[in-house]
């Protein structure tokens, strides 16, 4: 099983990793966590200091929003997965 | 009604199938507000300006300084210290004069939010979500367009809000990241023009707007994506407001 994971170019340019990464299983909520421990910098922007997901951090799977009760639910084979952050910036 | 002029300077926009004069007309009666005259509202002021939008509001509180001018490009080094509706306006009169450019230099607040707007379309181009839900609340009640756009550093975001048939502002942000962030002049001036274009499209009824659809602007990798956005039913600016099937409740 093979899940792709597109992080936002805000958070890859906040900590310092690449844009693709490939994941074997889990929820979108997995999919973060995994890729975070390979890139702490990440959990700086995606994590309160009590391991909370932050209210900034939005998913998308397959192109279509996922909601809060949605992001532990199993990714099947070949999802997409695109991880950002809420912006404001003008 | 354009006249002679109008028909000289417009004269290469006009061709466009469907523009013609009479689109040309339409946008000389538009009346646009654009909230915040910073690095997306440069572009967008000058843009619109440009083709001919006949009533645009600049809303804006601060003065220009010199850090802002790698990406605030409707300001110059001589507009340093003034403030940045005045500057926009001197700016978008040059640029068209037969146009009418009001420039109201106040902090939107939830008290004069709704005589600043009026009736007006929207441009999203503040630098903060409070405002920008401030300027929703508006959209929302009264059912006006809201142009959004956001960025920071080489990402942007934009998508076209119709009160009732798409997500509102409220809909898509339950909270976003704070800071002293980076941002690169280039992102705003693309989600900026990008911004504008819906605006132009939205008065002259052509092509397909960005509706319930967000466009992600990747400039590190040179990509755009495009993601589904839907309405939250449980929204407190637009739930209650507009029924899922599209009307007012």
């Amino acid at each position: 099983m093979s899940i792709l994971v597109r992080i936002s170019p805000l958070l890859r340019s906040l900590a310092n990793c690449q844009e693709l990464h490939t994941v074997s299983s889990g929820s979108p909520l997995d999919c973060l966590l995994d890729i975070a421990g390979n890139h702490p910098a990440l959990r700086k922007w995606t994590h309160d200091k009590e391991g909370g997901l932050l209210r900034q951090v939005q998913f998308y799977v397959n192109g279509q929003k996922m909601e809060a009760e949605e992001l532990e639910r199993p990714l099947k084979d070949g999802d997409e997965v695109f991880i950002l952050l809420g912006i404001s910036g003008g | 009604m354009i006249d002679n002029q109008d028909l000289t300077r417009y004269r290469r926009q006009m061709m466009l199938p469907g523009w013609g004069p009479e689109g040309q007309e339409r946008l000389k009666q538009a009346r646009v507000v654009i909230a915040g005259v910073g690095g997306l509202g440069s572009p967008v002021g000058l843009y619109l300006a440009a083709a001919g939008i006949g009533h645009i509001r600049l809303l804006d509180g601060d003065k220009v300084e010199l850090s802002n001018l790698h990406r605030q490009i409707v300001h110059s080094m001589c507009d340093i210290d003034r403030w940045k509706v005045e500057s926009a306006r001197d700016r978008l009169q040059a640029l068209n004069p037969e146009i009418e450019v009001e420039a109201l230099g106040s902090m939107i607040t939830a008290d004069n939010v709704f005589d600043l707007v009026g009736d007006y379309a929207i441009v999203d181009a503040m630098d903060n979500l409070q405002a920008r839900q401030l300027l929703n609340r508006v959209a929302v009640k009264r059912g006006l367009p809201y142009f959004h756009g956001a960025v920071y550093g080489m990402e942007g975001r934009i998508t076209t809000i119709i009160p009732g048939e798409t997500p509102c502002v409220s809909c898509l942000y339950t909270d976003v990241v704070s800071g002293d962030l980076p941002v690169v002049g280039t992102t705003p001036a693309v989600i900026g023009c990008l911004q504008a274009t819906e605006v132009l499209k939205y008065f002259l009824g052509l092509g397909d707007l960005l509706t319930g659809r967000q466009l992600i602007y990747d400039g590190l990798a040179l990509r755009f994506h495009e993601v589904k956005v839907k309405r939250d039913p449980k929204c407190l600016e637009c739930a209650s407001k507009y029924s899922f099937s599209g009307g007012p409740v």
